[in-house]
């Protein structure tokens, strides 16, 4: 993208992000009451007192490890899951119905049931995982089995092994989809990784304190807690975009 | 001598060939033949591409080399890149040299999607000269360039080419490639 097409796209971001902080405003004023809707200023300035405090960077970072790693495991789970069910028609009968399930299964049934199987402090990224696993799956199961017929048959004649076949063919073809299955998972993991912080309470633990500022009714906090987790799954979203630039070509 | 003794060969309902017999002596065949008369299927069929259904085929090389009727370019590696992906780590450097000989020293660097359909089909023929072998199997080849450009790059092939195997469409092509003419639509 040229530096010109780059700072139109900056204006256009802070015209529409300037645009809802003013209907935001605009609603807390009708409202008029702290405890329902909090005003921008307020949550500003309950972040900028939130962010002063150690203990604000250790929650965050340990809700975000804990995340990242159930992304990590499910997005790795779902692409094995994918790769497996298309090669294997034994693989594609057992896993097939079992990842259908988990993808209509509500969330919170996921969390009721991993908060009696698994230790408190592991059930975000659990759940995250779970949560990933029949997107990241999906995709990649169908870029694997959309892969261009003539050019495996071009592979072939050429003498392709597997190593080649995967290095030259397969892996080009599925990275736009694995690409964009993994920003999807991103966002979902953060949506049900939260969730079940909300709900299982693990020490040191963004939900967790959400949960504490709801059950006090301390509405800026809460909605500083929330700008937190959009700003942290923004910043993880622009690292992987970055780190895929130049990488997905079709 | 390439032999293909009594094959059978149908693509789901639909057979190419029924017991059908031929023997491709020499050391440039160039098939001809209306559209559907079964050349495309003969040539897989002797690369081991597609195997009949009956009968057998005797006489092929162990190391074909292809080149298909479509490019089947890697549309995300360069010109070199598709050359490089048929040669050994130790011999990528030579891609350069078959571009050259295709005259494609200019798009060496460039994307298929960037290049012309005649520039496509010539970096297919470098790719197929590069990977080598005994004998080469080239479906219309010269598809999309023009005729002097086909003038120059025949005898080129030729010189690079063991024995070839190569469907025509006009006699023109034909006249270029030289060699025994055999007509699947006369035998079919």
């Amino acid at each position: 993208m040229r530096s010109t097409d780059k700072g139109k796209k900056l204006i256009r971001g802070v015209i529409a992000a300037a645009f809802w902080i003013a209907v935001w405003e605009a609603g807390a004023l009708i409202v008029g009451q702290e405890l329902i809707l909090p005003s921008p200023l307020s949550v500003a300035k309950a972040l900028y007192e939130l962010a002063g405090e150690g203990e604000f960077w250790i929650l965050s970072l340990t809700s975000m490890w804990r995340i990242i790693s159930g992304l990590i495991f499910g997005v790795a789970l779902g692409t094995l899951a994918a790769v497996l069910t298309v090669r294997f028609k034994l693989c594609d009968m057992l896993l097939s119905p079992l990842v259908k399930i988990i993808r209509t299964t509500p969330v919170a049934s996921f969390i009721v049931l991993a908060m009696l199987w698994i230790v408190r402090t592991g059930v975000p990224g659990f759940i995250a995982a779970l949560i990933v696993i029949p997107v990241v799956w999906a995709d990649v199961r169908t870029a694997v089995l959309e892969t261009d017929q003539e050019l495996l048959e071009m592979g072939r004649a050429y003498g392709f092994g597997a190593f080649r076949t995967f290095r030259y063919i397969y892996l080009p073809s599925v990275l736009p989809s694995w690409n964009s299955a993994f920003l999807t998972a991103l966002g979902l993991a953060w949506k049900s990784g939260i969730a079940a912080e909300v709900m299982c309470q693990p020490r040191d633990a963004i939900g967790t304190e959400l949960m504490r500022a709801k059950s006090v009714l301390d509405m800026p906090k809460a909605f500083a807690w929330t700008v937190v987790v959009v700003v942290l799954s923004l910043i993880l979203e622009f690292i992987f975009k970055r780190i895929m630039k130049g990488r997905v070509k079709v | 001598m390439i032999i293909f003794d009594g094959i059978s060969f149908a693509y789901k309902e639909r057979h190419v060939f029924q017991n059908f017999s031929l023997s491709l002596p020499d050391k440039v065949t160039v098939l001809e033949g209306p559209s559907g008369s079964g050349k495309t299927t003969l040539l897989k069929l002797a690369a081991g591409l597609l195997k009949p259904q009956a009968g057998r085929i005797s006489g092929v090389p162990e190391r074909v080399s292809f080149t298909f009727q479509e490019n089947r370019l890697l549309p995300w590696f360069t010109a070199r890149g598709n050359v490089e992906a048929v040669l050994p780590r130790d011999r990528r450097h030579e891609a350069e040299i078959w571009l050259k000989l295709m005259e494609l020293s200019d798009v060496t660097d460039s994307l298929p999607g960037n290049m012309s359909g005649g520039q496509q089909r010539r970096v297919a023929i470098a790719r197929a000269l590069a990977f080598g072998g005994e004998l080469f199997i080239m479906d219309e080849p010269l598809k999309g360039l023009d005729e002097p450009l086909q003038k120059r790059i025949v005898p080129r092939i030729l010189e690079q080419v063991p024995r070839l195997i190569v469907t025509s469409h006009s006699a023109f092509e034909t006249e270029l490639w030289g060699g025994v003419v055999v007509d699947i639509g006369a035998l079919g």
